[in-house]
């Protein structure tokens, strides 16, 4: 299959109370590693068992929780060019990030201001590295995954206003296909949209909300059931604090489980959901069906889930 | 030999005539939570929702989300109840 422009969401940087107890959380509990720190360590760079590029997750000590950035992935450092000329001709602001900058291993990175208050950048060069997946005969693994074994950074659910709008620049310049959405109460436009670069059931996922720049949950990939029903047992065994699941979603039909970082981020770790095409139709669901949508067992929307964010 | 208990101390919430009690070694989330107060939230100081206001007592806070209790609510009582331990009995409000 042929996936250009804009190829997958690839890496997030997330803001943090507590270093090191964000990093234990992160290492220890969901599994992945730390590739490296920033100088005055206040960022550190992890990633996850089956990723290639130098690192995919960032988190940095902060005052406040929530997201700083989320990136992405094009097919060539030319694209970065033409995205930001389509960026400007949409009318969003935009600035160039210069290589091995902030973050160690990336090429230059294109910063875009989602009208949610969000901000996405867009790169297409990584250092592969040191621990990646195996190219030659290659073993499931080298390394046998620790805690959670998250294989991947998935996905983000974002929370902010003008969702219309990012949904259009999502669509129109980045490319992305809408997977499924859940309508408005009075079926007058989107509440969530869920949308692909690739053919995940998301790589981003946008939700109608009057405060800017929120972060629903970040995700991360498991293998199946089993792993998730694991996930559940460590986060008990570890006091983490749990939020959802296990269960099913009907949006995407991810088997998942939900949960908090020690500084109030929510996580996501799921299994499943359908591989997404193109020419596929977007799925819809009814305002009153989204207890099913999100709970796809127990069918009732619970405060907690939709309005707690970072 | 006796290992020494947590110290048990007094929450009163008088707006709503409520009164029970909270270890010294747990958070004063946990203790409103057993009191049917609170039910969900990120119990990580990054939410916002158990934002609260002491009275008079004190606590202990973990980092809060400057987000949520800034340093001039903090210093005037504000407290997010996921992050506090008490050292002492203390009452508060919920109208914050």
């Amino acid at each position: 299959m042929s996936i250009t422009g804009v190829l997958r969401s690839g890496m997030m940087q997330l803001r943090v109370l507590d270093l090191e107890k964000a990093v234990d959380h992160y290492v220890r509990c969901l599994g992945m590693t730390e590739v490296g720190r920033c100088a005055d360590s206040k960022r550190v760079f992890l990633k996850c068992w089956d990723e290639f590029d130098h690192h995919s997750f960032v988190l940095r000590e902060a005052e406040t929780a929530g997201m700083d950035f989320m990136g992405f992935k094009v097919q060539d450092d030319a694209y970065i060019d033409l995205m930001a000329e389509k960026t400007r001709a949409f009318g969003l602001n935009c600035r160039m990030i210069g290589a091995n900058t902030d973050q160690p291993g990336y090429g230059r990175r294109l910063s875009v201001d989602l009208p949610t208050g969000h901000r996405l950048d867009f790169y297409a060069e990584t250092e592969m590295a040191t621990d990646c997946p195996m190219l030659k005969n290659p073993d499931i693994w080298q390394k046998t995954p620790h805690g959670m074994g998250v294989s991947f950074f998935d996905h983000a659910l974002l929370y902010g206003p003008n969702s219309a709008e990012a949904v259009r620049y999502c669509t129109e310049v980045m490319g992305m296909g809408v997977v499924e959405v859940v309508k408005m109460p009075d079926g007058n436009g989107n509440l969530v949209t869920w949308m692909t670069s690739a053919n995940r059931t998301h790589d981003l996922a946008i939700l109608e909300y009057d405060k800017p720049g929120k972060l629903h949950h970040v995700g991360f990939k498991l293998e199946d059931w089993s792993e998730v029903g694991r996930a559940a047992d460590l986060i008990s065994i570890n006091d983490i604090a749990l939020d959802a699941g296990p269960m099913r979603h009907g949006v995407t039909r991810g088997k998942t489980i939900y949960f908090f970082d020690p500084s109030g981020n929510r996580n996501e770790v799921f299994a499943g959901g359908y591989a997404y095409y193109p020419d596929m139709p977007t799925r819809e669901w009814d305002f009153d069906q989204a207890g099913k949508a999100v709970f796809y067992y127990t069918r009732e929307l619970n405060a907690n889930f939709l309005t707690v964010v970072s | 030999m006796k290992e020494n208990s947590p110290a048990e101390f007094a929450v009163s919430i008088p707006e709503l005539g409520m009164s029970f009690s909270c270890r010294s070694d747990e958070y004063l989330y946990a203790a409103m939570r057993r009191a049917g107060l609170f039910k969900g939230g990120c119990r990580g100081g990054g939410c916002g929702v158990c934002k609260v206001r002491l009275l008079s007592g004190d606590v202990i806070c973990d980092l809060m989300s400057r987000e949520h209790v800034t340093r001039e609510e903090e210093a005037g009582g504000y407290i997010l109840a996921c992050r506090a331990k008490l050292r002492s009995g203390i009452i508060l409000t919920l109208n914050s």
